[in-house]
């Protein structure tokens, strides 16, 4: 029996005449969508962290010092950074980023691409301290270490306009030094470098089948959506693209859960137990030192002023 | 005869939904087997269940004379199978995890805690075996189908299985790297590895397997024998919907004759066309 025989007629019905060429291009330009562009990002920022394909591995300042010895010591700056009450030792932070950050052969360009959403999130929300007219006044917490006092002090609008700007300051300094690790730094020697820090191995490997479902759950998100726009003829706008991923949600979740359970199964099939063993890298050097030095002075003198 | 497995009324079912039905068959050292079916008969779910992955439902597994179970299968033994047993999913993405290709080969001997220069080693060596150095520093997602599937195969390898449970082994790869895989796959043969293949691609069983049991719609064993005694009882591959009936135009002559999905035509292929 020929395959088609049984094929409704519309099937069959043969067109015609080729797409018209003129009629390509005239339809109105628009923007992406909204749910399109975000995924997108998302996507591709999440992917690009697992494979770290943007070319800043290997070579330059911070890559040449030890994974554990790297991440101990950008935590310590970040840290320095996020309680520290003096805008030069906050000011001098960020300058050494970005050197840190020239000499790791990561573009200023590119750390303040992923710094920039951050800082204009903090800055939207001190806006009503900034404008300072809904609670001027005192602090009324002058206790505790500086930073909670920056925080709320400055939410209260006690400073106005400078105590707005230390605090989008202490955010750039914190979210550009997380930046510059991830830059820098792939996940698997994040997770060794966890682990090298005595961070417990179950905290660790949580860590890692997180990381793991999500990159899952992006990818199945990003087919879904693909799929959704192969069967979609015409532009959709953002309200109806959005409606359709949520009707998705659930599924797309669903699935991401199956495929996570037969990603764990291919993991315990290769002998994973729980302890995530990996190599333990090379010992710690002399630079390996003098970066750990270096951020724990840094450390310290914010803990200072 | 060694037996490696040894499988006595296996039955599975996901919910309320029958995926094995009293699955009973041996497996003996050295011994390369082929699990025929349809979709959906119930193949992966059998090779889960050779992999200590699910556990059966009813009926027993044995492996090298020890019952796999949700008990049984911890510690000692565990650590042993996993290093004696390698799986390759069907669908590579599911099981290529790591950063990098390098990692990924690593990944099986590491967990198995073989000495880290050794690793290496290991790794290297695979990487030139395979042909596949060039990817070592790749990460795997951005890899061909054909690709990730020989990475896939490499980071079983790994870890030296002596048995290797294939997933639709020949699957998304191009006639040439299907070679690749044949040349690869009777090279592990003459090494005594145990092979067990879940396949709908009968020329690739026919090559490689000496055994095949086939599953039925009704997720039971329908067959059990010698390769070319199975692959011969046309009835039967044609009731366990392995092979359909099928008309075409040949020119002007119009005929009918059995077909399997991956060959063009059975009458290529050697044990269909003494008929
Ligand atoms: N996770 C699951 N949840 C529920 N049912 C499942 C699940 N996985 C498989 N099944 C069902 O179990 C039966 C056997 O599935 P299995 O995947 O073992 O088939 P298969 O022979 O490998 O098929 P294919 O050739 O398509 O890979 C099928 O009916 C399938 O629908
Ligand atoms: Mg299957």
């Amino acid at each position: 029996m020929p395959p088609l025989n049984g094929a409704p007629s519309w099937f069959k019905e043969a067109r015609e005449t080729p797409c018209p060429v003129h009629a390509a291009g005239r339809g109105r330009h628009h923007a992406r969508g909204y749910v399109d562009r975000s995924l997108d990002n998302i996507t591709s920022f999440t992917k690009r962290l697992i494979a770290m394909d943007n070319g800043t591995g290997g070579r330059g300042a911070l890559q040449s010092i030890e994974p554990s010895a790297r991440l101990f010591g950008l935590l310590a700056i970040a840290l320095a950074a996020a309680i520290t009450a003096h805008s030069i030792v906050l000011g001098l932070i960020i300058l050494a980023t970005a050197m840190l950050a020239l000499g790791s052969r990561v573009g200023l360009v590119e750390l303040v691409k992923r710094t920039a959403p951050s800082a204009v999130f903090a800055f939207i929300m001190m806006t009503p301290a900034f404008l300072g007219f809904i609670f001027p006044g005192e602090e009324t917490l002058p206790m505790g270490p500086s930073a909670y006092k920056t925080a709320l002090t400055s939410s209260q609008a006690a400073y106005g306009a400078p105590s707005v700007f230390f605090f989008v300051s202490r955010v750039v300094a914190v979210v550009s030094l997380a930046a510059l690790l991830s830059l820098t730094t792939t996940p698997g020697a994040l997770f060794n470098g966890l682990k090298r820090l005595k961070v417990p191995p179950l905290f660790v490997a949580t860590l890692f089948m997180t990381f793991r479902y999500l990159f899952i759950l992006l990818t199945i998100a990003e087919d879904a959506a693909l799929a959704g726009k192969s069967r979609t003829i015409g532009r959709a706008d953002t309200a109806s693209s959005r409606r359709w991923f949520a009707s998705r949600a659930a599924l797309i979740l669903k699935k991401a859960m199956n495929t996570a359970d037969e990603v764990g199964m291919a993991m315990a099939s290769r002998g994973f137990t729980g302890t995530f063993k990996t190599f333990t890298g090379p010992p710690l050097v002399g630079r390996d030192y003098l970066w750990i030095g270096f951020s724990l002075f840094v450390f310290f003198i914010s803990l200072g002023f | 005869m060694d037996l490696v497995y040894r499988l006595d009324k296996v039955s599975y079912s996901y919910g309320a939904s029958k995926a094995l039905d009293e699955v009973s068959f041996s497996v003996s050292r050295g011994g390369s087997l082929a699990i025929l079916g349809s979709n959906g008969s119930g193949k992966s779910t059998l090779l889960k269940i050779m992999n200590g992955l699910i556990f059966p439902s009813a009926g027993t597994i044995e492996f090298a004379g020890a019952t796999l179970d949700e008990s049984g299968l911890t510690g000692g033994l565990l650590r042993c199978f996993r290093e004696r047993v390698g799986f390759v999913f069907s669908e590579p993405d599911v099981q290529l995890f790591c950063p990098t290709v390098f990692d990924e080969l690593a990944f099986g001997p590491l967990q198995l805690e073989l000495s880290e220069k050794e690793v290496k080693e290991r790794v290297h060596e695979l990487l030139d075996m395979l042909g596949i150095s060039a990817l070592s520093e790749r990460p795997p997602y951005t890899l061909s189908t054909g690709e990730k599937k020989k990475v896939a195969i490499a980071s079983v390898l790994s870890t030296n299985p002596d048995v290797l449970l294939m997933d639709e082994p020949t699957n998304g790869l191009d006639p040439r790297t299907q070679v690749w895989l044949f040349e690869l796959l009777r090279e592990l043969k003459t090494l005594e590895k145990t092979c067990v293949m879940a396949t709908h691609d009968l020329s690739l069983a026919e090559d490689l397997a000496d055994r095949a049991i086939v599953l039925d719609e009704t997720h039971g064993k329908a067959a059990d024998g010698a390769i070319s005694d199975v692959l011969r009882d046309r009835d039967m591959l044609l009731k366990a919907n392995i092979i359909h009936e099928h008309s075409h135009r040949h020119g002007h002559v119009v005929h009918s004759h059995t077909h399997s999905p991956f060959a063009s035509h059975d009458e290529h292929l050697p044990f269909l066309k003494e008929r």
